[in-house]
């Protein structure tokens, strides 16, 4: 009895949440930080990454203390709770445009991405449509189908890197990694500037997911995030070794998706040659979550602002916001280099970092917490219910009732 | 009298619910209400044979039954074809002729209870105490006994007539494991899965659905393996399923799954006992229909599709791979055709040069680009196909000379189609076939034509696309309330070693998870002992 019914609710596991997390992370983080890391770290890059992992993991304990004392509530309500009601929309609405841009961000670095590499002949506008179609579609179908997806899309990208990575080993030259340290730790902690900002200071998006980890899994949640946060620091750690290792520093450098290029040089006895539309599939799909992570916390969020019944009706319009605003947020790609490099860390900093810390500070002092409750969910029964109620039932009967007529009873 | 009736029954309803009920009843052929019986004999066979508007196949044979003070009127009446007249005779007819009733004419129901404890030779005799149930007696093959003066009436059981033998079944054969096949008897078909499940807990549920057709359904699993939320939910999904009939176990399918808007099938159906046994033991529900072979079982999950009976019957690395090789084909029948089209059309950088030199060779002269040459040949297997299994099997061999010389040979000849199009889209055919299941097939063939206009447009990126749309769509699926995609999301680490995979039987030790509630242990045997035993000299 109780199999079926932990299956049937609206809720996601918290191994759930730390794969959607992993792939948020590597999203576009894994396919440009890289470059920014490698251009300021030169061959100690892969360092900076590996410092990067625990800093990671500290700034989820950040949400995460937020989220148990706000149990079953997101951003946005316990900022209600803590600033009252307009102070706390307020806020809520800084949060509904980071997320917007956020996402403008993200399509706009994949039609980048998809433009320059596989269709450079395609315009930029459809490229934007047909991948927000995609994320139309996940957004309206739901929090735990994305989550599902997410699970599946998981393993599919850990068995893609993982083979790239094999198939990258005959070339590696670890020559590329001297001199080690040369001028000493600073660079490497140097190298961390854009890191912070990009993927670390969005992670933020994860204060809206929280409230849907079921119950028995909130006990976990610190235990599985801490493993995604591991996986997320040996993957990057990784990734860099090996663009390190196979390009070196310069051609790393100059590549803007370097991780891309790395995979063109993949040569196995001249039959695999140029698989990097493999590389570009796989970060379709992570990108595909990241994106549909930030534009499901934007919708989300907003509707809590303005305390609407389902957050579906707002799909449309912020699709319409998010397509033309990633078209307009970079002029060229030596403007978005920049613009990631210089202002993107602190401004994400702030909004994702220092205000929840402030947040915190101020519900310590103010002693302010919500009790757990117990049974139904705030944000379950708002938001996800209208979906998918635990079986086709009703929407079966009615389904029936126009196969066969009235019924006769 | 029937339609009378139901006008009486006011009710409020709205307008357009009235129109409908009106139009309704105007098409029905024959409502059947609880209505009693009429207390003369003859009233009785007159009413029933207008209904019936005198259909000749309805037998009523009269008797006049010696009796205590006089001669009682009996009337027999069945359906010819339905009855076993044979054991009709026999059991039913002989009987009451030989021996003189103890009561008489004037006390009729005291005649009933003799005819029902005494003299009757069947198994199953009911009384049918309205029109309703003497109708559905009537057609499911019971001879009614009807008195003078009485108003209930007997449906003794001696179904009888032309029914297919139990044999092999055509859609799964097994090279080892049991050669029988359901049968279109419902009654058949419950027990051949009795033979292989010999416990009292396997429970069946009976439920009579469709108006005109009445079709028997039955619902079997184990008591105490089968979730009785998801048994709940079934029933509530059977008993409102409102249709004038039942043909194939297909409409109930249709009609009580959780989404409709898909390709994919969210109910699995199969037509081996050995496949149903398995699987009601796993915790799952079997609905069987009457009057198809077809057996359903809820819930699904989208690996069962890939899943033969004789992974169970051969070694486990075997099967194992076999089930690898089963899910590879079916990605490779969704994606070839429109990967071959996105890699010559989009990405030709990714074919080793001497083998893009060959291929431009190839397709040097064709007048098409290579997506057209691709829809146009897959188009043309589908038709040929099409052709083929709707077509009597000497025509069938027929199409298939003329489809192998014509389109395969004479297209790449005239320079129409190149070669390497017409290899993908045979190859693609056969890998169709290699799915256990017909209907999961179906969903890649459909699905095959949405990647090939997605990487006729935008190559990879256009593949990619759809594929998200697909992963978004098969998360999101259901059936009967159990996610479609389950065990690998939601995640039950668990119920992986009988997925892609067949672990050998020794350590499938437990039900699955998701499925099974408690009684979790399946086979409780320490292998460790097993694996210390000195081997028998």
């Amino acid at each position: 009895m109780n199999g079926s019914k932990k299956l049937n609710n609206q809720f996601i596991g918290a191994s759930q949440l730390s794969k959607m997390l992993f792939l948020f992370a590597l999203g576009t983080a894994g396919l440009m930080v890289p470059t920014f890391v490698v251009a300021i770290a030169k061959q100690d890059a892969w360092i900076s990454m590996a410092i990067a992992g625990p800093l990671n993991y500290i700034v989820l304990l950040l949400y995460l203390a937020l989220a148990e004392r706000f149990p079953g509530l997101t951003l946005a309500q316990y900022a209600e709770k803590l600033l009252g009601t307009w102070l706390g929309k307020a806020l809520t609405l800084v949060y509904v445009c980071f997320f917007l841009l956020l996402s403008a961000l993200v399509l706009r670095n994949i039609v980048d991405f998809l433009g320059l590499s596989v269709l450079p002949g395609t315009p930029n506008w459809v490229i934007a449509f047909t991948f927000m179609l995609v994320i139309v579609y996940g957004a309206y179908l739901g929090i735990e189908t994305i989550a599902r997806s997410g699970e599946l899309l998981f393993g599919w990208t850990v068995l893609v890197i993982f083979i790239i990575m094999l198939l990258l080993t005959n070339q590696f030259e670890p020559k590329n990694f001297e001199p080690f340290v040369y001028e000493g730790w600073t660079r490497p902690f140097k190298g961390l500037y854009p890191i912070l900002g990009f993927p670390l200071g969005e992670f933020v998006v994860m204060s809206a997911f929280f409230p849907f980890v079921k119950q028995a899994d909130v006990g976990k949640l610190r235990k599985h995030l801490k493993l995604a946060a591991m996986f997320v620091g040996i993957f990057s750690v990784g990734i860099s070794v090996l663009l390190l290792g196979v390009l070196g520093v310069d051609e790393t450098r100059r590549s803007p998706f370097s991780i891309f290029d790395m995979a063109k040089t993949i040569n196995v006895e001249d039959v695999i040659v140029r698989v990097e539309v493999t590389v570009a599939i796989v970060w379709v799909s992570t990108v595909f979550m990241k994106l549909m992570m930030s534009f499901y916390g934007a919708t989300l969020l907003a509707a809590q602002m303005l305390n609407l019944k389902s957050y579906r009706p707002l799909i449309v319009p912020f699709t319409f916001v998010v397509v033309p605003l990633s078209i307009a947020v970079y002029r060229n790609s030596a403007h978005a280099e920049y613009f990631a490099m210089q202002i993107w860390t602190p401004f994400s900093l702030t909004i994702g970092v220092a205000i929840p810390m402030l947040l915190l500070l101020f519900a310590f002092i103010t002693g302010k917490r919500t009790a757990r409750s117990k049974g139904d969910m705030p944000v379950k029964a708002s938001y996800e219910a209208p979906n998918d109620s635990p079986s086709g039932g009703k929407a079966q009967q009615s389904g029936a009732g126009q196969a066969g007529g009235a019924t006769p009873s | 009298m029937f339609s009378d009736y139901m006008l009486s029954r006011g009710r409020k309803k709205t307008k357009k619910q009235e129109d409908r009920e009106k139009e309704l009843q105007q098409n029905q052929l024959g409502e059947y209400e609880q209505e009693p019986l009429l207390p003369v004999l003859a009233d009785n066979i007159k009413l029933l044979q207008s209904e019936m508007g005198n259909s000749n196949d309805i037998v009523v044979r009269e008797l006049a039954l010696e009796g205590e003070g006089g001669f009682i009127k009996v009337a027999i009446i069945y359906v010819q074809g339905l009855v076993d007249e044979f054991r009709m005779n026999e059991s039913i007819i002989q009987p009451m002729q030989s021996v003189p009733f103890q009561a008489g004419p004037d006390d009729p129901s005291r005649v009933q209870d003799e005819l029902k404890n005494k003299i009757v030779a069947a198994g199953r005799v009911e009384e049918a105490k309205d029109w309703k149930k003497l109708f559905e007696g009537l057609f499911l093959g019971n001879a009614l006994i009807l008195l003078d003066g009485c108003n209930t009436a007997l449906a003794s059981s001696c179904v009888g007539g032309e029914r297919r033998a139990v044999e092999e079944p055509k859609t799964e054969t097994a090279i080892r494991g049991p050669r029988e096949g359901f049968v279109e008897a419902l009654r058949v078909n419950t027990a051949l899965i009795r033979r292989k499940i010999r416990s009292p807990k396997l429970w069946m549920e009976q439920k009579t659905i469709g108006r005109e057709t009445q079709t028997p359904v039955c619902i079997m699993y184990m008591k105490g393996l089968a979730s009785e939320d998801t048994l709940q939910d079934l029933r509530d999904r059977l008993d409102a399923i409102d249709i004038d009939g039942i043909l194939e176990s297909s409409y109930i399918e249709e009609l009580i799954a959780d989404q409709k808007w898909t390709p994919f099938p969210t109910i699995l159906n199969n037509e081996r006992p050995d496949v149903i046994a398995s699987n009601l033991l796993e915790g799952r529900i079997a609905i069987l229909v009457d009057g198809t072979p077809f057996v359903l079982i809820v819930p699904t999950e989208l690996n069962m599709f890939f899943q033969a009976a004789e992974d169970y019957y051969q070694r486990f690395d075997v099967a194992t791979f076999l089930r690898l090789l089963r899910f590879f084909s079916y990605v490779l029948a969704l994606v070839m055709p429109s990967v071959y089209v996105a890699v010559v059309g989009y990405h030709q950088e990714m074919i080793p040069t001497p083998l893009l030199l060959k291929l431009v060779a190839q397709r040097e002269g064709v007048p098409f680009p290579v997506y057209l040459e691709a829809f146009i040949m897959e188009l043309v297997f589908e038709i040929l196909r099409e052709a083929v299994v709707r077509m009597p099997t000497i025509v069938g061999n027929a199409i298939s000379i003329v489809g192998g010389m014509v389109i395969g040979q004479s297209v790449v000849e005239a320079g129409i189609v190149s070669p390497p199009v017409v290899i993908v889209v045979a190859f693609t055919a056969i890998t169709s076939f290699v799915s256990p299941t017909y209907n999961l097939g179906i969903a890649a063939r459909l699905l095959r034509f949405l990647l090939l206009i997605a990487a006729s447009t935008l190559g990879f990126y256009g593949i990619s696309i759809v594929l998200l749309l697909l992963l978004l769509h098969l998360s999101n699926l259901r059936s009967l309330g159990m996610p479609y995609m389950k065990p690998f999301s939601p995640m039950f680490r668990k119920d992986w070693k009988d997925t892609l995979l067949r672990a050998p039987m020794w350590m499938m030790r437990e039900r699955p998870q998701a499925i099974a509630v408690d009684n979790l242990v399946r086979a409780d045997m320490d292998t460790k002992e097993l694996e210390g035993q000195e081997p028998v000299q």
